[in-house]
């Protein structure tokens, strides 16, 4: 129950925030959305992530003009391949978090890019629209995995969530 | 059937979730994208505290700026000290040049209204003391000015020219106490003459007694002494004193003209639509 509810402050926190932090800091605007189901994905493991990287991505849908449905559909996709990461290769390290997050996130909106195109519902990709999304998204999303992800852990040694003790 | 749902509740579930996106997706091909329940609702809930989160950020930053970080605020404020002090008087001139620029378009109105030929002069000093009222032009005999021109605006009449010099002109106002000149009630058609009066006022000081006035007549130029063409405003009457004896009432008049508030004026060389042709005037060399 505390992890529901773990999650679900920070789902609400992340759809307050994502709007107002570019208007706030000018135009840096890490995807709050992503990162946490990326880190809930790492951190939890469990088969329950896949659901809830879905509604983190429909949550991310309300404050996106692509097709509704669209970012939901990707995390879901891609949560597969980052949990079998989180079970295969990530050691819970805070330093391999912001490069496993960047790439995530690349490899995320390249596929979001590409669904989007292929329903007509974008246009063509181009190298500043890449130098953007780095500089302006991926970068500060990098820069808050490690403490977001810090955080998480030090939430649940309070609340004693323990969901990351147990064997796949 | 239990069971098979039990033991493949996870892939059932995800192959579920993926033909609803799929559904909702497909849904949106044609009539792009949906507005929803969902959408609603999380905006619904997040709205208060986006707004929230934005007036605490915003105030703090108004609190930082207007009352913490306030390292240059003095040397600015000098700076915007005077640079008020040259806006003002920017602003200043540039109302100067606004309301001359509306008298000259009046004037110029009038120059194209009015058929008689004239000339414009500015004033550039007047004389008021216990006798005379009198306006110095810019404008003498070099302009085509001369001795008796009348003198106008497009408000009314304002004087004669008194006297002049080939670069000045002196106007004797309406209102001198040695002006006299004849005019014509408006609206009765009665004649009369008007006078101004050593405390500056415009008056006709005989006017028979049981003539007809009244309070808001209006009183125009006769044309009658070759001076003032026919038919210029001159003023209204503002007061009647009519005393229980005696042949005559006196009559106060307002001009039509503020004459404390003049800056250019129109000195009438040829009255072209007017057979009373104002004293010594001559016809312009066609």
């Amino acid at each position: 129950m505390n992890a529901l509810f773990l999650a679900g402050g920070y789902l609400f926190l992340a759809a307050w925030l994502e709007p107002s932090l570019a208007h706030w800091f000018w135009n840096l605007n890490p995807n709050l959305f992503f990162l946490g189901s990326f880190i809930f994905t790492l951190r939890w493991r469990g088969r329950e992530t896949h659901f809830l990287a879905a509604f983190f991505g429909l949550v991310a849908d309300c404050f996106s003009s692509l097709f509704f449905g669209l970012n939901g559909l990707i995390l879901l996709l891609w949560s597969f391949p980052f949990r079998w990461y989180a079970l295969k290769g990530f050691q819970g390290s805070a330093l391999a978090l912001p490069i496993a997050s960047g790439i995530a996130m690349l490899l995320v909106h390249l596929s979001l890019w590409a669904t989007a195109y292929a329903l007509n519902d974008t246009g063509a990709l181009s190298l500043s629209w890449l130098y953007h999304l780095t500089l302006w998204e991926i970068l500060p999303t990098m820069v808050c995995a490690a403490p977001l992800y810090l955080l998480l852990v030090q939430l649940e040694r309070r609340w004693r969530i323990r969901l990351f003790e147990r064997k796949f | 059937m239990f069971n098979f749902l039990k033991q493949y509740r996870f892939r059932i579930s995800i192959s579920l979730l993926l033909i609803a996106f799929f559904l909702v997706l497909v849904g949106q091909l044609e009539k792009g994208r949906m507005q929803n329940w969902f959408v609603t609702t999380i905006s619904t809930l997040v709205y208060p505290f986006q707004a929230g989160g934005d007036w605490v950020v915003n105030s703090s930053i108004e609190l930082w700026t207007h009352y913490i970080w306030l390292i240059d605020t003095a040397k600015d404020n000098e700076a915007l000290k005077k640079e008020l002090i040259r806006l003002q008087g920017e602003q200043a001139a540039m109302q100067e040049i606004q309301q001359a620029y509306r008298r000259m378009m009046s004037l110029l109105q009038f120059g194209n209204e009015n058929p008689d030929l004239k000339i414009f002069a500015q004033v550039i000093g007047e004389k008021k003391d216990a006798f005379s009222r009198l306006l110095i032009l810019n404008r003498g005999t070099q302009a085509g000015i001369h001795k008796n021109f009348a003198v106008v605006t497009p408000q009314g009449v304002v004087g004669k020219i008194q006297s002049v010099t080939p670069f000045q002109s002196v106007v004797q106002l309406i209102t001198d106490s040695r002006s006299h000149f004849p005019t014509l009630l408006q609206r009765t058609r009665l004649k009369s003459m008007v006078q101004g009066d050593l405390d500056g006022s415009l008056i006709i000081a005989n006017f028979p007694r049981r003539m007809s006035i009244k309070l808001g007549d209006k009183v125009i130029t006769s044309g009658l002494a070759g001076i003032f063409p026919k038919s210029l405003p001159l003023g209204i009457v503002s007061e009647i004193e009519k005393k229980d004896f005696g042949l005559f009432q006196k009559i106060t008049l307002t001009p039509a003209v503020n004459l404390d508030q003049l800056e250019e004026v129109a000195v009438i060389l040829y009255s072209k639509g007017n057979i009373h042709q104002p004293l010594f005037t001559t016809e312009p060399a066609r």
